[in-house]
């Protein structure tokens, strides 16, 4: 499977389809599941190429991006406005590619595509010929942010006589979908961007709250919105993660303050020292300029920094031979062990 | 120079915008860049904002007048603002001095912005930031830095309605209604 999507720096191909091509894996007929975790540029680009290559893949998204107004504001974003380079514009490239699945692309036994809510089973591939079986559960949104989201998309639509300004990004992000994926007897947490809410049927509270998800301690954690602390949830380490879990962080360095900061991290320390970052959260210094430009903005600018650069990966393995419980993690690229 | 009846005019050379030279001209091509009045005192020195890119394409008018001032363009960037919070705004800039260089993000004061320009400016708007100097006749140099919000049209209701038309269709195409 394969959640969420970013290019390769070099090639401009989408990461996950060239690390799984190299692998030397058919990513037409082995990939089952791509899941697209919500709209956000940073999780979005080179999604469509997936879609396309992913011949036998079911295509999962949550069902709030399904309403027509969804639909509608993707359509005003990009194609009848100066609105540009937002994680909008991939998902027009997604409806397309959707339109053309429809049409007959994609073989019938590979049924419909699935809308994701929390504790909904969005694959089950038994055991048959491996020793182990195989099942993806979504574990938000809840039906609650469900209902939230379809009317915050509907005030994502811009009204008659204001400006046909560019879409930039939403938060907080109730709809996020987060997924547990269990494979043999270990269990693994995708927290995607999902956030807390003071409301317990929102976010976190209502994902550990719900009596429906499935049971069990995940070994290994993709932390939720880049380490935030307002995608920090105690109870989400103390009741769904094994001590000493791996914690697998993505930093962003856009918004106010990057992400993650120590005082993130250091929570997360709380739970286990196995935290991997994937690069670094403190973006990276503006290339320099004439320096009458560099003297100017020095004066202008409170801050700046540059919020794309190299990536890194890291990459964990586990064994069917060797036994599922010993896993390996390899770092490459600007990923660190956070210690 | 009549008042109402100014507005600027971009002269710059086919390739690199090495110069911005302003003046003053005649009064139809007013309505296009929507500039308001400038009088004969202070002279923005401004670059468009109306203009997108404000170093696009070269209106060049014949006229015996000289340049009143000249504007050395060092570096432009066109921002889209991501959020104003308080006093300040966050935003990403690109780079159209040196388009291989990657965006930034930056943050600075409202106050920056013209107090003219600034109902404009609201996440998801577009502005452009040029750094440069203002060479005047009199021989004084000066520093400049100026972010203008460009002016954009606006929704129409018949707009929105194909949307909705469009979106509906298109939903029934992918089988998701
Ligand atoms: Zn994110």
């Amino acid at each position: 499977m394969v959640v969420d999507s970013c290019l390769d720096r070099e090639s401009r191909q989408p990461i996950a389809l060239k690390y799984l091509t190299e692998l030397g894996i058919d990513v037409a007929t082995s990939v089952k599941l791509f899941v697209i975790t919500h709209w956000h540029d940073d999780h979005l680009k080179g999604a469509a190429d997936i879609l396309s290559a992913c011949r036998d893949a079911k295509f999962v998204c949550s069902e709030a991006l399904r309403s027509t107004e969804f639909i509608q504001f993707v359509r005003i974003c990009s194609t009848r406005s100066f609105m540009v380079s937002s994680g909008v514009d991939e998902f027009d490239r997604i409806f397309e590619k959707l339109q053309r699945r429809s049409t007959g692309e994609r073989p019938e036994s590979v049924g419909p595509d699935l809308w994701a809510i929390a504790d909904r089973r969005l694959l089950y591939l038994p055991k048959n010929n491996r020793s182990f079986n195989v099942e993806v559960f979504a574990l938000s949104p809840s039906d609650t942010a469900m209902t939230l989201a379809l009317s915050e998309i509907g005030q994502l639509l811009p009204r008659a006589g204001t400006p046909k300004r560019r879409a930039v990004a939403q938060r907080p992000n109730h709809v996020s979908v987060a997924l547990w994926i269990i494979v043999g007897n270990l269990n693994i947490l995708l927290g995607s961007d999902l956030e807390n809410h003071r409301d317990k049927r929102l976010g976190w509270r209502a994902v550990v709250l719900s009596p429906n998800r499935p049971r069990g301690r995940a070994f290994v954690v993709k932390v939720p919105h880049h380490g935030s602390s307002n995608a920090y949830y105690h109870k989400m380490w103390s009741e769904m993660t094994t001590p000493e879990a791996a914690a697998l962080l993505t930093p962003f360095a856009s918004g106010k303050r990057p992400l993650p900061s120590q005082d993130d991290v250091e929570k997360i320390r709380s739970h286990t020292s196995q935290i991997y970052c994937t690069g670094r959260p403190q973006g990276w210094r503006p290339p320099r300029r004439d320096s009458t430009v560099d003297k100017t903005v020095r004066e202008i600018a409170r801050t700046r920094r540059v919020v794309h650069g190299p990536m890194g990966q890291v990459r964990l393995r586990l064994s069917a031979q060797r036994g599922l419980d010993d896993p390996t993690i390899e770092l490459f690229g600007e990923a660190q062990h956070l210690t | 120079m009549k008042d109402s009846a100014a507005c600027f005019a971009i002269e710059q050379p086919p390739e690199k915008p090495e110069y911005i030279v302003l003046r003053d001209i005649i009064p139809d091509r007013e309505a296009r860049y929507d500039r308001g009045s400038i009088d004969n005192k202070v002279i923005s020195t401004e670059a468009p904002a109306d203009l997108s890119p404000p170093v696009e394409p070269a209106l060049l008018l014949p006229g015996p007048r000289k340049p009143l001032h000249r504007f050395k363009v060092l570096q432009t960037w066109e921002g889209t603002i991501l959020e104003i919070s308080g006093d300040e705004c966050r935003a990403i800039i690109r780079d159209r001095t040196t388009p291989e260089n990657q965006d930034e993000e930056i943050t600075f004061s409202i106050e920056e912005i013209p107090e003219s320009d600034r109902p404009l400016a609201l996440p998801g708007a577009v502005f452009y930031w040029s750094i440069g100097y203002d060479d005047r006749l009199d021989g004084q140099r000066n520093r400049v830095s100026s972010i203008r919000v460009r002016r954009i049209p606006v929704w129409t209701d018949k707009e929105l309605k194909a949307a909705r038309r469009e979106a509906e269709s298109l939903g029934e195409r992918i089988g998701w209604k």
